[in-house]
């Protein structure tokens, strides 16, 4: 799915988080938000998915105006960074929560829940976990339950929110290769947030640098790291030139 | 040298513990007194009390004990408090999820008012929040005339009642919910908003499991409070017993009339039922501070996490 | 074009609901008690709230429940000290047992209190040789104030207690200074603004009590009748617009209570962020 983003501003009171960001993402693409914290990145990514409404600008999903619909019509797949998991839910019924309360006339049957929901287990490799409680898991086992609870709906875009912030060096590295391997298969068009250069050089197809609600510049990681940018991007890269 | 260190601490004593607390802690003699003290405050104000309404109940007998539940009035006065109690407690139950739910999940002008307004029960007089409605719905107050034309009854009936319990007990839920939400934060409710949920699947399935014992603890006072209430049910009914007594009138009406040990029968039950109350509570806040404390550590995690993996 | 949208749905209905039942059980009643109060005219309302019967109630109401306030800012403060700090048997049966006033209703409260101070009764049997009278006296009402406000010191303080590190006074101690240095000048001021919006709580139930006093105090006129009871009295007599105006009074003074109570919570508040 292609996302399009048109002069996008949000304000919190007087404080302004985004400021006029227009944004073209491609179809299958992987792009990360990069920037210091308070850039406004996270509420750019959470505008995208209906978790804040943006007080100027618009929003296109494959051509149609998203602009006012809310987080559960779009349903985009959006990771937390705290995960979020239902705490009083098993593994399974956490994957399987979005197939629930989908509209009666779409929703599937118990059977085919399950069955997807266990397929789901096996991609992010913990099969057998299903009956745990999220608190039973360590913390990258639970990020990728919160991939797989997103992912069950068959979002048309993920939207990940810092995916990799609250792992140690190991497990980061990772999930890292497991997402780039998901998508390489997949082709999901996915966002995601993060404050890490070479996480971002490394996973993404683009790189959006954004500092004070503004992008400072967009680019392949080549592009980039090649010192083109600002002096904004040149310090927080620290790019030598 | 050994000599020293058993002058310094004798086997047998704890001197040795209470001297590496001196300086952190008060010295044993001043511990054990302190404790003396606020036990015997707790064994004269709050367990006598107690102790004399059981005795009160039992002095005739256990025979004039259960008789005295067979007495119409009484066993009217319980219907009574019952029916109270069944409106009163799950209609502010119901209103205290919506304001709880609106007061911590969106930022509104007059917010802080409508806080302000929810607690204002809280530290009015009982007897006030009786009064209220008889300047409102009594004889000579503002809907008393046209009350009398369509020949409704509300003070000194039960309506009137049920309204006066209503507002006396109309904070507690919401304000055992409302800072328990505030902790929790709605992240769990935005991950159930983007996978497709809507408002009521939300509330059902995420929300209401999160507060179940928050919502458990400020009904359990809700009702504590309802069934005992005295001072704003006093002003609001006729005080007509087999009529319009709760239990805590009916006492009055017993004690009033010498019938001591009616009187203390009555109170026992209501005793009874503070005594349930606070085991319940105390199991509630346990379970509670669980859930408050997992929302907290849910907030935490992302930061301190990492190490386990 | 501006859009202002509530991310999670319900805002409406919830909203909805609350002011509704807000505004039919609260602001409502509350609006016509200050209605009646001024229909009565301001002659009538002063006239009210100074006869000296009413006056001789505000003695007994707010400088009874003043003295029982405090006896529960000492009780109170010890209680939740010893909760918080000592290890002892018993010690989670007395936690559970402080919260006996909130959950013993006042009625109940009132004749087992009455039973225990009656002259030839459990207590005031022992107290009448010595000449000391408790029930049908201004001591009876502070006994039944000092009952039923004793929880709410002990509830505002424990918290802060627990929060206190213990690395402070090991701090001091280390600097030199004697267990009681330290308790006088690094425990007590952060736990001051509790301990006195501990009290002001306890000041403000009392005020406003009146089932468990009723029984007790005998309800003599210029000696130990309480102001919500003037209420009573006037209703009664179907003096709306007098009850109004002491209940008015009431209001004005329970809501000055309230709001010094909430400006030293917030206080001590402060002193716990920077804890």
């Amino acid at each position: 799915m292609s996302i399009e983003i048109t002069s996008l501003t949000k304000n919190f009171g007087a404080f302004p988080a985004v400021k006029d960001v227009s944004l073209h993402i491609k179809t299958g693409e992987m792009v990360a938000f990069l920037g210091p914290s308070g850039s406004g990145k996270t509420t750019l990514l959470r505008i995208i998915a209906g978790l804040e409404f943006a007080n100027h600008g618009e929003i296109f999903f494959d051509g149609e105006n998203v602009t006012m619909k809310s987080a559960n019509e779009r349903k985009a797949g959006f990771v937390f960074q705290s995960y979020a998991l239902f705490n009083h839910m098993t593994i399974f019924e956490n994957i399987a929560f979005g197939l629930r309360v989908a509209r009666r006339s779409k929703r599937l049957t118990n059977e085919k829940i399950r069955e997807r929901v266990l397929s789901l287990l096996e991609t992010i490799q913990l099969s057998g976990l299903e009956n745990r409680f999220p608190v039973q898991l360590s913390g990258g086992q639970r990020q990728r339950v919160a991939f797989a609870r997103a992912l069950a709906v068959e979002p048309r875009v993920l939207l990940l929110d810092e995916p990799f912030g609250a792992l140690d060096a190991k497990v980061r590295r990772e999930l890292r290769a497991w997402l780039t391997e998901f998508h390489n298969k997949t082709h999901l068009t996915s966002l995601f947030v993060t404050h890490d250069q070479d996480e971002a050089f490394d996973v993404a197809d683009r790189v959006v640098i954004i500092d004070k609600g503004t992008i400072q510049q967009i680019g392949t990681p080549e592009e980039v790291r090649s010192g083109g940018g600002n002096a904004f991007v040149r310090d927080f890269l620290a790019i030598d030139i | 040298m050994a000599s020293f260190i058993d002058f310094r601490n004798p086997p047998g004593s704890d001197r040795r513990a209470d001297s590496a607390f001196r300086a952190t802690s008060e010295p044993l003699w001043v511990r054990r007194m302190l404790i003396g003290i606020v036990l015997a405050f707790f064994i004269l104000f709050l367990g006598l009390p107690l102790v004399v309404v059981f005795q009160g109940a039992l002095a005739k007998g256990t025979e004039h004990f259960v008789a005295a539940f067979r007495d119409y009035d009484i066993l009217h006065s319980v219907l009574m408090t019952l029916t109270v109690t069944l409106i009163s407690v799950p209609a502010n139950t119901l209103f205290g999820i919506a304001a709880a739910w609106s007061i911590t999940r969106y930022r509104f002008f007059g917010r802080q008012a409508l806080l302000a307004l929810i607690d204002l029960p809280l530290w009015v007089s009982p007897v006030i929040g009786g009064l209220v409605y008889v300047l409102l719905y009594g004889r000579r107050g503002y809907m008393g005339p046209w009350l009398q034309a369509h020949d409704i009854k509300i003070i000194f009936a039960l309506p009137g009642m049920v309204l006066a319990t209503t507002f006396v007990t109309f904070p507690f839920v919401a304000r055992s919910l409302i800072p328990l939400m505030q902790a929790q934060g709605c992240e769990e409710e935005e991950a159930a908003l983007t996978l497709g949920a809507g408002g009521f699947q939300i509330l059902r399935r995420i929300t209401l499991p999160k507060i179940k014992w928050g919502l458990f603890y400020g009904v359990i006072l809700c009702n504590a409070r309802a069934m005992g209430e005295f001072g704003a049910v006093s002003v609001v009914s006729a005080k007509i017993s087999g009529k319009t007594n709760t239990m805590p009138l009916e006492i009055e009406r017993l004690y009033g009339d010498l019938l001591f040990a009616d009187a203390f029968a009555v109170a026992s039950a209501l005793s009874l039922l503070a005594l349930v109350t606070l085991i319940l509570k105390t199991l509630a806040e346990w379970k509670n501070r669980r859930q408050f404390e997992a929302g907290q550590r849910a907030l935490l995690e992302p930061t301190i996490e990492g190490a386990t993996n | 074009m501006s859009k202002k949208r509530h991310i999670l749905p319900g805002f409406h209905l919830s909203l909805g609901w609350t002011v509704t039942w807000l505004s039919l059980i609260v602001l409502l009643p509350v609006i016509a008690l200050a209605g009646k109060t001024a229909s009565g005219g301001w002659e009538h309302f002063w006239e009210t709230v100074t006869d000296p019967e009413v006056v001789a109630t505000y003695r007994v109401t707010f400088g009874i429940s003043l003295i029982a306030a405090i006896i529960n800012g000492v009780f109170g403060f010890l209680a939740a000290w010893i909760f918080a700090r000592y290890e002892f048997p018993g010690r989670r049966l007395l936690e559970a047992a402080t919260d006996l006033p909130f959950a013993l209703p006042t009625a109940v409260a009132g004749i087992a209190l009455t039973a225990l101070y009656s002259p030839n009764e459990w207590i005031g049997k022992y107290l009448e040789p010595l000449g000391i009278k408790i029930a049908f006296t201004p001591a009876g009402v502070l006994i039944a104030m000092t009952f039923i406000g004793f929880p709410f010191v002990v509830r505002a303080v424990q918290p802060v207690i627990t929060e206190l590190s213990s690395d402070v006074e090991e701090a001091a101690a280390c600097l030199g200074a004697s267990r009681w240095q330290t308790l006088r000048h690094v425990v007590l001021p952060p736990l001051l603004p509790a301990l006195l919006a501990g009290i002001i709580m306890s000041y403000g139930r009392a005020v406003g009590e009146y089932g468990s006093i009723v029984f007790i105090s005998g309800n003599i006129p210029f000696r130990t009748e309480i102001t919500p009871l003037m209420i009573v009295t006037k209703l009664e007599q179907y003096d709306y617009t007098g009850a109004a105006a002491i209940g008015f009074t009431m209001l004005a003074a329970s809501l000055v209570i309230v709001v010094i109570g909430n400006k030293l919570q917030s206080w001590g508040n402060r002193f716990r962020k920077s804890a």
